[in-house]
């Protein structure tokens, strides 16, 4: 397609209607009355042989006219065709986020961003087309098209179901594909950070500001042996609105609430519930963003573990059985053992046996007040703080190879972590409760806790049973073989090569996984949910353009002007023209 | 009469007081009257001697024949006549074309004859077409006097010679106005109403609509007769070509009247006075 020097020429394009409206007016039938048809009838006769006369035609000289016109007209636009020479790829960062579905049907940025997209590659040629969604992570839609309309199947894998749009993440990726040679679009509903400047990038924005009820998060937690559920609604809109909340538990209805919120307030509702209550769904009423509007919170995964005390110190292991019991994570039965307390030398028997080795209190047990230097990412150190507490130790203690100090004083190891090669862990603490203080904080059972619930991850199945869209759903199988269900009714087929995976979610909504044997199958149902706060709030939202793909000078290069062809050409219909009215005598 | 066409009547009235039919002497022939006829009748002109035969008028015995020959001669004059015209008039629909001073022009060309002949003291019918030829009320009387004479029929001046013919009286003059625009050969027409005349004039009363095509471009054009259309694109070729063709038809008509002894006049309605010259020019009429 042409780009146009002056695009204000285009009023000239009136002087062709005009010229059509002197024709018609000058050409129309005019009706005469004549004596007689008989001298016109002869006429007929002798021309052509008795054929009945049509309709005469518009003149010839007519659409030369218009011919001219029209090339002179173009020409005054000053147009400038692009060279096949200079055309790049355009590589479209495609926002892959849920907001991009705000509105009603048609009017939805993703149906915009389409209808942007076309027409962007109807004016203006390009090498070849390839699509980036842009959600949590970049993803290529396909493989690179020559046509737009080759994109059609890769524009129904663009579901914008993502719970944010990592727009920065895609454009690197389109950078990195496009070798610094490409044209970049991104078509998204939100202005960018800062007016892209650099590079051949032009950012597109089609959202529009609505009023919309979101949930913001949703959990449904264990307390002790109720449940209790959280859901936290907000307005994010730019004026206060009204909404429905319903919350039901299959066909029973648990709540209702009418919800009348201001610009950016939020409404928390927490609900305590039976342990065996079903599923619960939440919904809003509509607004302008459906997706947002439900949440499904399933009863929470409740995982215990089989725990053997080996300690013979009467008061050690009452100690142990009362931090036990303080976590509620200690199945009422000891096995098969899961985990095994001792204070021997030897490491515990057993398959996904693991060990915490409890060294015995040395004859001069040190007393340690600091500095502690604790691995803050380990998962026994969640949650733990060593702040004025005495730890009574093993003096000069030395930590094993292949052994992971944990918390330590200064160099001295006070916990330590061994994994084994088949994927059990062996933990030790040197720890003298005599000498301490650290088991009458309420950081020991919290150490305890972290440790049956590090121990649990192993199990096999899922962690946890209420999801957000976005994060990962571990899965710990039992067999090699998955089947996922999704909520669109597809079912997935998975294999699982090592022992953990991420199951993969794209859409909210219930699923179901299992794996095992026939016999002894593991069977769950977990919930995604769309918690986002970021993408319910479409107050940002708007519609603007930034950035271009070049500058004037880079763009003339790319386009040659066509004038003088127009101009040529226009000299020699005049020619023709001329030719026309000498031959039937001046007259037109 | 439609009061429009009165004051056409009055004009042409006017017009041929100045003028009076020229009447042919060879073969004049009609009621008595003043015109000296062709055959022998009661003037004082002489015109032959013959023998006396039973029933002649004693009155005509050439006695000093008698005395001389012994033989009754009796002596012939030349008749006196009053010649007629006969005026037959096209009122077809092409008489009154619609913005053209045709029908105008032909109730001034009516009544200039009809004036003339009364100047050259000749008796008159007029003859209209319609469902056959039909006489004008009061057509002996002055043109201004005349019932009306309905024009727009769609019955062609040809047709109408066919369904009724006009009665035309024997060695009159007869003067045909009409624009001649009907289809055939001119000759068997003119060939009726040429038969016992004293002599024919065809005036051919065109409207300048007629002479000169219309001008270049999209043209329906209408026939004033039978309504129908015909839609046309005209250049200068078909201009020309219509030209030829109407030049073709007043040929053809040209050598009808050659063949049958009558004399062609073509008057352009629109500049009636000047083109009077012409049927002076074909000794239709003279000076009063």
């Amino acid at each position: 397609m042409p780009a146009f020097t002056y695009p204000l020429a285009w009023i000239a394009a009136i002087t062709l209607p005009t010229l059509a409206a002197i024709y018609f007016l000058r050409h129309r039938f005019r009706r005469q009355q004549v004596s007689s048809l008989l001298l016109w009838q002869i006429h007929q006769e002798s021309r052509e042989g008795g054929r009945r006369v049509e309709k005469p035609k518009w003149p010839l000289v007519f659409f030369l006219e218009l011919i001219i016109l029209a090339l002179l007209v173009l020409a005054a636009t000053g147009p400038r065709w692009q060279v096949p020479q200079t055309t790049r790829p355009l590589i479209v960062v495609l926002d892959d986020s849920q907001s991009m579905l705000a509105g009603p049907e048609g009017e939805r940025p993703r149906d915009l961003a389409l209808e942007k997209l076309r027409e962007i590659a109807a004016s203006r040629s390009f090498r070849s087309f390839q699509l980036i969604a842009a959600g949590n992570t970049p993803r290529l839609l396909g493989d690179k098209a020559r046509h737009i309309k080759e994109l059609e199947t890769q524009f129904e894998k663009w579901t914008c179901q993502s719970p944010t749009a990592k727009l920065n993440g895609a454009l690197g990726l389109a950078r990195a594909i496009g070798h610094q040679n490409a044209d970049l679009l991104v078509l998204t509903d939100e202005a960018p950070a800062r007016p892209p400047t650099l590079g051949r990038l032009r950012w597109v924005s089609l959202g529009q500001p609505r009023i919309n009820f979101a949930f913001i998060n949703a959990a449904r937690t264990v307390h002790g042996t109720e449940d209790r559920v959280m859901l936290e609604i907000a307005n994010p809109s730019a004026s206060t609105g009204t909404n429905t909340l319903l919350l039901t538990a299959g066909t029973n209805v648990l709540h209702r609430q009418t919800l009348t919120l201001k610009t950016n307030k939020t409404h928390r509702l927490t609900l305590p519930l039976s342990g065996k209550t079903p599923g619960l769904k939440a919904t809003l009423g509509p607004d302008a963003l459906a997706g947002d509007n439900q949440v499904h919170l399933l009863p929470p995964h409740r995982p215990q573990v089989r725990v053997r005390i080996s300690i013979e110190n009467e008061e050690l292991n009452q100690l142990v059985t009362e931090s036990l019991a303080a976590t509620g994570l200690r199945a009422p039965k000891n096995d098969p053992s899961e985990l095994v307390i001792h204070q021997s030398d030897s490491v515990p028997a057993g398959k996904d046996v693991w060990g915490l080795r409890w060294l015995p209190a040395p004859k001069k047990p040190e007393r340690y007040t600091g500095p502690f230097v604790m691995d803050a990412n380990h998962p026994l150190t969640r949650g733990i703080s060593l702040p004025g507490i005495v730890w009574g130790g093993h003096p000069g203690a030395t930590n094993k190879p292949s052994y992971r100090p944990v918390i330590t004083a200064g160099n001295i190891p006070l916990l330590t972590h061994h994994p084994e090669p088949d994927g059990r862990q062996q933990v030790t603490l040197r720890y003298v409760p005599a000498h301490s203080t650290l088991h009458t904080t309420q950081h020991w059972p919290a150490l305890f806790w972290n440790l049956l619930d590090w121990r649990t991850q192993s199990q096999p199945g899922l962690h946890k049973t209420n999801h957000r869209l976005g994060t990962d759903v571990p899965y710990r199988p039992a067999s090699e073989h998955i089947t996922l269900n999704t909520p669109n009714g597809k079912k997935i087929k998975l294999e699982a090569p090592g022992e953990e995976i991420r199951l993969p979610i794209s859409v909210p909504g219930i699923y179901k996984v299992s794996s095992g044997s026939n016999t002894n199958q593991l069977n769950e149902t977990f919930a995604i949910n769309f918690l986002a706060g970021n993408e319910s709030n479409l107050s940002r939202a708007t519609t603007g353009q930034w950035g271009k793909w070049g500058t004037e000078n880079e763009i003339r290069m790319e386009y040659a002007s066509i004038l003088p062809y127009l101009v040529l050409l226009a000299l020699a219909v005049m020619v023709w023209h001329l030719y026309c009215i000498a031959r039937q005598g001046g007259r037109v | 009469m439609t009061t429009s066409y009165r004051p056409s009547l009055i004009a042409g009235e006017k017009l041929g007081l100045r003028y009076a039919l020229t009447l042919p002497q060879s073969t004049l022939a009609g009621q008595r009257g003043e015109q000296l006829g062709r055959r022998s009748g009661s003037s004082v002109d002489f015109q032959d001697y013959r023998d006396y035969q039973p029933g002649d008028d004693l009155r005509h015995i050439d006695w000093n024949a008698y005395a001389r020959t012994d033989q009754l001669t009796v002596k012939l004059f030349r008749e006196e006549v009053q010649p007629h015209l006969d005026l037959i008039l096209d009122t077809s629909g092409s008489m009154s074309l619609t913005d053209s001073p045709k029908a105008d022009a032909l109730h001034q060309l009516a009544a200039f004859f009809a004036t003339a002949a009364g100047n050259a003291r000749c008796s008159q019918t007029v003859w209209m077409t319609g469902e056959g030829f039909q006489r004008v009320a009061n057509d002996s009387q002055p043109p201004s006097a005349w019932g009306d004479i309905p024009l727009g029929n769609a019955i062609s001046f040809e047709e109408a010679h066919s369904l009724l013919p006009p009665r035309l009286r024997r060695q009159g003059i007869r003067v045909i106005i009409s624009d001649l625009f009907w289809p055939g050969n001119p000759l068997p027409t003119l060939r009726k109403l040429t038969e016992g005349a004293a002599s024919v004039y065809i005036v051919q009363l065109l409207a300048p609509g007629d002479l000169e095509p219309p001008q270049p471009g999209n043209v329906q054009l209408e026939d004033s007769e039978t309504g129908e259309t015909l839609s046309l694109y005209i250049d200068t070729t078909v201009q020309e070509q219509y030209r030829q063709t109407l030049r073709r038809l007043q040929q053809s008509w040209d050598d009808a009247a050659k063949q049958t002894g009558a004399k062609l006049v073509t008057i352009t309605a629109e500049n009636l006075e000047a083109s009077l010259r012409s049927l002076e020019e074909c000794n239709a009429i003279e000076p009063a």
